[in-house]
């Protein structure tokens, strides 16, 4: 599938200052060009920004669990898992907020100059290895708060047995899913640390 | 054309004269032809983004080429894990072949190895380097190369020097 090259006839190019420069500005224009299938263009251009609304919606519901157990057991809780709730509440917010902040920006093609375009994305990638190194370490330390509110209500709770034994289950459960999320997270700072290191090779030269 | 554009309709004009251009720097960035396919939709998509914001404060040539440099450096940022990303390979430059049909076989022959001794030393060129030089041969003045860039004049002048000494290495008799 080739196209001939039909641009710009008019232009005179002032770069290419002798004929051996026109010999080789003539050479690379008559290389094959791919055509540019619209219709998949707008395809991919649909189906991307339904992932990227999809991704929003799931960034939003990793705060559902938090809510739900402020909202429904708020009023049973002492003061001391009203603190740790409120916490975990107030501490994910910004962290959200940045996330979707970063979807929404990487959303949008500017026509930057190449220059800032590689600052900026040398910054982006650095805040993404920022996240990344978040998210790894937020889930021991999601583990322990759970864990403790799990000891406050064993403790200061009446909490029954059978309540102990699948709250026990649970917190299993949930730190094998945490060490996933930990390998994942950990994956993709060491990716995003090796595009960093990409990035900052192109901006020495 | 801007009012087009900016009215969301002419984006297919835009593509069929501008196409070969943007097809032009996925090939200088990618050797592999699946690879350069992908970078040209990945272009084609973030240029039909940007023309929706296209508020005709340059030409629509050097604002698609802007956008269209900036995604293929996020593309090759994105492209760590692939190791053969950059490596020129004979088997991928594709089925058609890179003479036109006016050329005798002998030419044919010719200007095929001259474009690809021309395509490899280009890829082989840092990021800035290869920038200025393809943007001049798509005729683009030091203004607009500039412009595109981030650079002054002078540097464009400089780097475009240097780029052509190192590629007149590699092609002696172009």
């Amino acid at each position: 599938m080739h196209n001939s090259d039909k641009e710009n006839q008019t232009i005179p190019p002032v770069s290419i200052d002798d004929e051996q420069n026109d010999g080789l500005s003539a050479l690379w224009q008559a290389q094959p060009v791919t055509t540019i299938n619209l219709s998949e263009v707008k395809a991919s251009l649909n189906s991307e920004r339904t992932k990227q609304r999809w991704y929003m919606v799931l960034d939003l519901l990793m705060i559902a669990p938090g809510v739900y157990v402020f909202l429904k057991y708020w009023d049973n809780m002492s003061n001391i898992a009203q603190i740790l709730i409120l916490f975990i509440l107030i501490s994910s917010l910004p962290f959200l907020a940045y996330q979707l902040w970063l979807r929404s920006e990487a959303a949008f093609y500017k026509n930057t100059q190449t220059a800032d375009h590689l600052a900026k994305l040398t910054t982006q990638i650095k805040n993404k290895v920022r996240i990344a190194y978040m998210t790894k370490h937020s889930t021991w330390v999601g583990m322990i708060f759970g864990i403790g509110l799990a000891l406050e209500r064993h403790f200061f709770g009446d909490l029954a047995s059978e309540k102990l034994a699948r709250m026990v289950v649970v917190i299993s459960l949930m730190s094998i899913v945490m060490l996933v999320w930990y390998v994942w997270a950990s994956k993709r700072q060491k990716r995003f640390e090796r595009q960093l290191e990409t990035l900052e090779k192109m901006a020495q030269h | 054309m801007i009012r087009d554009v900016t009215l969301g309709q002419g984006f297919e004009d835009v593509f069929a004269q501008y196409g070969a251009i943007l097809s032009r720097v996925a090939n200088s960035y990618e050797a592999n032809e699946a690879m350069q396919q992908e970078l040209l939709q990945e272009i084609a998509i973030a240029v039909w983004q940007g023309l929706s914001r296209f508020k005709g404060d340059s030409s629509v040539k050097t604002y698609i080429l802007k956008i269209a440099h900036n995604r293929a450096v996020t593309h090759v940022a994105n492209q760590v894990k692939r190791l053969d990303t950059h490596q020129y390979d004979h088997n991928d430059l594709g089925s058609d072949g890179f003479a036109s049909n006016t050329h005798s076989p002998e030419e044919m022959s010719s200007q095929h190895q001259s474009l690809e001794r021309l395509l490899r030393a280009v890829r082989t060129l840092p990021l800035q380097s290869r920038q200025v030089l393809t943007l001049s041969l798509e005729g683009l003045s030091y203004d607009e190369i500039a412009d595109v860039c981030g650079l002054t004049k002078n540097h464009v002048g400089v780097i475009l020097k240097r780029a052509k000494q190192s590629i007149m290495q590699e092609l002696p008799h172009a």
